[in-house]
């Protein structure tokens, strides 16, 4: 098909645009990045913003040696594994349950689900029970709670409805049960979708802080999140923060870096799963959304 | 008689599947339901050492303790301005962001634009809002190299008010563009391309394919997705509000939900901020309610 000059035109500036979007969106992330791995002991860097100065990985060495921030780390990364495997459990034997047609309880239950997706009522009381079963300032505070998800459950029953009859019928002809069909049958066939849900909250469990930073007081019990964002917001100073020597040797970077560079950091999970579970999640989300 | 055994007979034959579902209902009972009887607190002079079942009633008292209130006017100022604001603003850009990557050709060139766009989704508020502040600090940040090079004078962009709606509208669009254009892409894909086909043959050009093809075929995904925007007018991004309501500005940062967390969880007030938080919440649902309705009427599919 030939095309007019008017639509040559138009493709042109549309790609231009998009490429400008892309810029927009990559750059702020670069930017911290490139301070991250600059040398910072010696000028600031305030004329930095395309390329790093002299490379150092000092800032990221000194995220390391800063026992809170470490400490951190380690609660973000149990409760991201803890917190998964339970919510992924959980919901998907609900899901199951609730996309097979013959199951008895499906309306009641489906409708408990959607209320509770639209009633929420805020934080204050779901604070207060959280509180009175014991689980403010508790590793498991930070997971219990939360390993329960209307909507997730909603989108696996979808994706579980649509498996085809066939694959359970001659399993159930072989005498399986529910619980052998789910494991055998469904599960593995529902990696997209898994996947999916895997990363949603895998993400949600590493990025909260509004939940942990009121839950958890303890500072050793506080994951990496809360610690960023009194970093980030003053109420701990960075450069107190960091300790800025390494057996005795001065590390060549400053608060600001050390900074950059935990953000960096605490990113970086997020950028080595992404790639492999980003063919699934669109996939995932749009077949599980097919209608009611 | 026969279909009450019949009943017995399949909770015998299903109690697998109902095993299978005690922990997700236990969760949803502690944890969704048990908060909403919870928000009783909000009638109560709630004491900590009393619980639910022992604190005093006190009526509406609550609600008139935070109406009194003096931030209370900044509150719901900041919360409507921002949220319309970020309605008005932020909702047509992923359905124009979606439009325009659809129209790209180059698919190998469409998939690099899409999934860069969606990775700032999964970057939490505390980073986004971490590295805005860092790329607009006033000493060292990129953005004031910029002006400064340009001949200006350095802004301390951290502690003025009249950037941080800006600010906090700006950091929504980076976040939250590519994610939100997901769901009108998988909308764009289920178009029959005849439709396209005879619009060719017939002479249309691809500006009249998409004002008159691809618009109305993704129109009720609009709609749907207005309909759940509309009743968070009240509410707003508490995690990205948080942060970024550090002292010096908080007048203008302060909305409902964040002025919940700061009452109740921060100063103890718990029974004042859960009555605020009720508040929000009915005003959120008759909006839903009603906006739902009238979608209905007006021949859409509605929500639910």
């Amino acid at each position: 098909m030939r095309q007019s000059t008017g639509e040559k035109a138009f493709n042109f500036i549309n790609i231009a645009y998009l490429f400008l979007f892309m810029l927009t969106t990559i750059y702020p992330i670069w930017y911290i990045f490139i301070i991250s791995i600059t040398d910072t002991s010696a000028s600031s860097t305030a004329d930095i913003f395309l390329l790093p100065g002299k490379l150092t990985l000092d800032s990221y060495k000194a995220v390391v040696l800063n026992a809170s921030l470490l400490n951190g780390f380690k609660i973000s990364v149990a409760r991201v594994l803890i917190g998964v495997s339970l919510t992924l459990v959980n919901c998907s034997m609900m899901a199951y349950v609730l996309s097979r047609a013959h199951f008895q309880g499906k309306k009641f239950f489906n409708m408990l689900i959607v209320v509770s997706m639209f009633l929420s009522v805020g934080m204050i009381p779901f604070f207060l029970v959280v509180r009175s079963f014991g689980l403010v300032n508790s590793f498991w505070g930070l997971i219990i709670p939360f390993a329960y998800d209307p909507f997730g459950i909603i989108l696996m029953r979808n994706y579980f409805r649509n498996v085809p009859i066939s694959l359970e019928e001659s399993a159930r002809i072989d005498g399986a049960n529910d619980l052998v069909i789910y494991w055998r049958i469904i599960i593995p066939i529902s990696m997209p979708i898994l996947a999916t849900m895997t990363l949603f909250w895998s993400v949600w469990f590493w990025n909260d802080f509004i939940y942990a930073a009121f839950l958890v007081t303890k500072k050793d019990l506080q994951p990496v999140q809360v610690i960023l964002l009194q970093i980030i917001n003053g109420v701990s100073n960075a450069a107190s923060l960091g300790k800025l020597t390494s057996r005795g040797v001065r590390l060549r970077t400053n608060g600001e870096a050390v900074k950059n560079a935990a953000i960096i950091a605490s990113i970086v999970p997020i950028l080595i799963v992404y790639p492999f579970v980003q063919k699934y999640f669109v996939q995932g989300i749009t077949l599980g959304a097919v209608k009611e | 008689m026969v279909r009450k055994r019949s009943l017995l007979q399949l909770v015998r034959n299903q109690w697998i599947m109902w095993v299978m579902l005690v922990p997700g209902v236990i969760s949803l009972i502690l944890f969704s339901y048990l908060p909403m009887f919870g928000i009783i607190v909000a009638f109560q002079k709630y004491d900590i050492a009393k619980g639910f079942f022992s604190s005093p009633f006190v009526g509406l008292d609550n609600f008139t303790r935070f109406l009194h209130d003096p931030m209370i006017q900044n509150v719901i100022r900041n919360t409507l301005g921002l949220s319309s604001i970020k309605l008005i603003v932020s909702f047509p850009i992923p359905i124009v962001f979606a439009l325009l990557l659809n129209e790209v050709r180059i698919r190998p060139y469409k998939r690099v634009v899409q999934t860069i766009s969606y990775l700032p989704h999964f970057v939490s508020w505390v980073i986004v809002i971490g590295i805005f502040k860092k790329m607009l600090s006033a000493e060292d940040g990129v953005i004031n190299l910029l002006i400064e090079t340009l001949g200006g004078e350095r802004i301390n962009f951290a502690v003025s008010s009249w950037f941080m709606w800006p600010l906090a509208i700006g950091s929504d669009i980076w976040k939250e563009t590519g994610w939100s254009a997901i769901i009108y892409l998988a909308a764009l894909t289920a178009i029959a391309p005849e439709l396209y086909e005879a619009a060719t043959v017939d002479g249309a050009g691809r500006w009249k394919q998409m004002l008159h093809i691809t618009l109305p075929g993704i129109k009720s995904t609009i709609i749907i997705l207005l309909i759940l925007a509309i009743p968070s007018i009240v509410g707003s991004n508490v995690e990205q509000m948080w942060v970024l309501g550090s002292l010096p500005v908080r007048d203008v940062t302060e909305v409902i939900d964040t002025y919940v967390l700061r009452t109740g969880l921060g100063s103890m007030q718990y029974s004042v901020a859960a009555a605020a938080g009720l508040v929000k919440t009915v005003i959120s649902v008759i909006l839903l309610v009603t906006v739902n309705t009238f979608a209905k009427r007006i021949g859409e599919q509605g929500v639910y």
